[in-house]
């Protein structure tokens, strides 16, 4: 099939999905909201007013405020600017991280395969978060080793997929083409293996992204993400767990608002990875 | 073990200074550095630290100054009957609602319980806590919101795990519910269950005892994934809930700066995520003959 067509049947089938559509709305939504805080938030994040603390939701602040009395509407704006960055930059890094070691120990085999995988397996060995918490706990809390933790945590997984992938195109005869015309093996790498390689990764992107947000919500709420004052999902939940009987909206608005974000996010993994697998074509069959 | 040594090593400059701090004097800083081994060569202290902690020895704990290892080892069991309880609700929800899902494929059934498997996973895991807390401790006074309940009354006990054993397991459910179903789905269409059908079994015999046996393959595997995942989001759960465990533990021994029960505490819980792959690597061979006798 030539590339425009099956690009403009992958177009189409994106946009018939429901999840897709819908997911991809809100997260654009979301996104926009975070990329323009100077914009959309009424109020300034980190500015304490304590003669209006706690104040419930309403018409002057729409989802109220915390014990300092700063606007929880302008601290979720401004925090999803850090939630959707570490989102970003840990797909990124491990994306990074987990291809290029993949591909080297997938392409090379021998010694090399073995060191890094070797590597993989005793990072397989933690729980993700525990690996991203000790990191964290060793390397201090701030947004790029928040970012370099987490991006380490889940590249082992990637690293496995992206070998698995490696191994069966390198075999393929296509690859022994190339070869045999005599091209290098940066060649092959960025020809062959790459394109190839594009699609699960994209699936994988997505997942990751999700899984990303949470635990970096998860760091923050235990007071081991970005510190203070700048604001956070995690720590705005972590902020209002301690009012959580007399002021629930501020834990409930970061929670709610994270779930949207990640619901959105798997929603469009899913009807990725359906395209991926024909057979699952149509419905949430996958995981 | 290499990475819980490692851990010490990633930090920074000094990790005498980091844990006492800039005002530190430089014989308490000396000793420090006596303490954790590290005026020696790194190679040499990398076998004297394998050595130790194959012997249990991980050094002791700045706070308390007692064995770091025996720190954890007291806290660990009410993590294990965290998760453990977490993981028993996680399968009796998830497995049931993924059988029904594939088997109701494209009902409302289906479309309900699979949109609450994708908010299950979306949920972080803390701010469902929360959420339990006030609604099953606050506005439904039910359950207890925090502690571990009177240890002499297992009543108690059971009482203070419901809350943080259905958060954990609500969250865990959701991913077996979604590979319950996909697995589901793909045996159904098998010859073999078209034959079950054929001679005239009946429908519960065909999906629990033909199609359940060989679609739960994959979901075992996941199980013992689900309860690696719930020792480590019990680090969350415990805290929320007020728990006493590792993850109550770990937290206090990271704002104190107490590494050797970090490393204790990091060590224990990828020890035993290692023995859970390789029960469920041996539980594959229980289910799939086809494994024992490759």
């Amino acid at each position: 099939m030539p590339k425009g067509e099956k690009m403009s049947r992958f177009l189409k089938f994106l946009r018939s999905d429901l999840r897709v559509c819908i997911g991809g709305f809100l997260l654009v939504l979301i996104f926009l909201l975070a990329l323009f805080a100077p914009f959309f938030a009424p109020y300034d994040p980190n500015e304490n007013n304590l003669k209006n603390r706690l104040i419930k939701p309403g018409s002057q602040y729409l989802l109220g405020t915390d014990e300092f009395g700063r606007d929880i509407t302008s601290r979720l704006i401004w925090g999803g600017r850090v939630s959707l960055a570490v989102g970003l930059l840990v797909v990124m890094g491990s994306l990074i991280i987990g291809c290029t070691a993949g591909t080297i120990a997938g392409f090379f085999g021998g010694v090399v395969d073995s060191i890094i995988m070797r590597l993989v397996d005793i990072l397989l060995a933690f729980p993700a978060f525990l690996l991203a918490l000790a990191l964290v706990a060793t390397m201090g809390s701030s947004l790029s080793t928040v970012v370099l933790s987490i991006s380490i945590a889940y590249s082992p997984r990637i690293a496995l997929v992206m070998r698995g992938i490696i191994l069966s195109v390198r075999e393929t005869i296509y690859v022994e083409a190339s070869r045999a015309f005599g091209a290098g093996n940066l060649w092959i790498i960025m020809k062959h293996i790459i394109p190839n390689s594009l699609p699960p990764m994209i699936v994988i992107a997505t997942v990751s992204a999700a899984t990303a947000i949470t635990a970096e919500a998860g760091l923050s709420f235990l007071g081991l993400g970005v510190q203070p004052p700048t604001p956070t999902w995690g720590s705005i939940i972590s902020d209002g767990q301690n009012f959580i009987r007399s002021a629930p909206w501020i834990s409930f608005s970061a929670g709610f608002l994270i779930m949207i974000t990640v619901v959105c996010l798997n929603l469009v993994g899913d009807a990725l990875r359906d395209i991926q697998d024909p057979r699952l074509k149509g419905s949430m069959r996958n995981v | 073990m290499t990475f819980v040594f490692l851990l010490l090593r990633f930090i920074p400059g000094d990790p005498a200074m980091f844990i006492l701090g800039d005002y530190a004097t430089e014989e308490t800083l000396a000793k420090l550095r006596e303490q954790l081994g590290l005026t020696k060569p790194i190679y040499i202290q990398y076998l004297i630290f394998m050595k130790n902690a194959i012997h249990g020895d991980f050094g002791r704990s700045l706070i308390t100054k007692q064995p770091a290892l025996l720190e954890v080892i007291r806290v660990f069991p009410y993590s294990i009957q965290l998760a453990g309880i977490g993981v028993i609700i996680a399968v009796v929800l998830g497995i049931p609602l993924g059988v029904f899902s594939a088997i109701r494929q494209n009902t409302g059934f289906d479309y309900v319980s699979m949109t609450l498997a994708i908010f299950g996973i979306s949920m972080p895991v803390f701010w469902m806590g929360i959420m339990a807390i006030l609604i099953f401790s606050y506005y439904l006074p039910i359950f207890p919101a925090t502690g571990l309940g009177n240890i002499g009354n297992p009543f108690s006990l059971l009482r203070h795990l419901v809350l943080p054993g259905f958060t954990l397991g609500f969250s865990c459910s959701a991913y077996i519910a979604r590979l319950t179903r996909s697995s589901m789905l793909e045996v159904i269409r098998q010859d073999y269950i078209r034959t079950a059908h054929a001679k005239g079994l009946s429908e519960f015999n065909v999906i629990f005892k033909h199609a359940l046996k060989n679609a739960i393959i994959p979901v075992i595997a996941l199980v013992g994934l689900t309860f690696g995942w719930a020792l480590g989001s019990s680090i969350l759960i415990e805290v929320v809930f007020s728990r006493p465990g590792i993850g109550q533990l770990l937290i206090k021994a990271i704002f104190s700066r107490d590494y050797p029960t970090v490393q204790a505490g990091v060590a224990v819980l990828g020890f035993s995520f290692v023995i859970i792959n390789i029960v469920v690597d041996c539980l594959f061979a229980v289910f799939d003959p086809r494994i024992r006798y490759a």
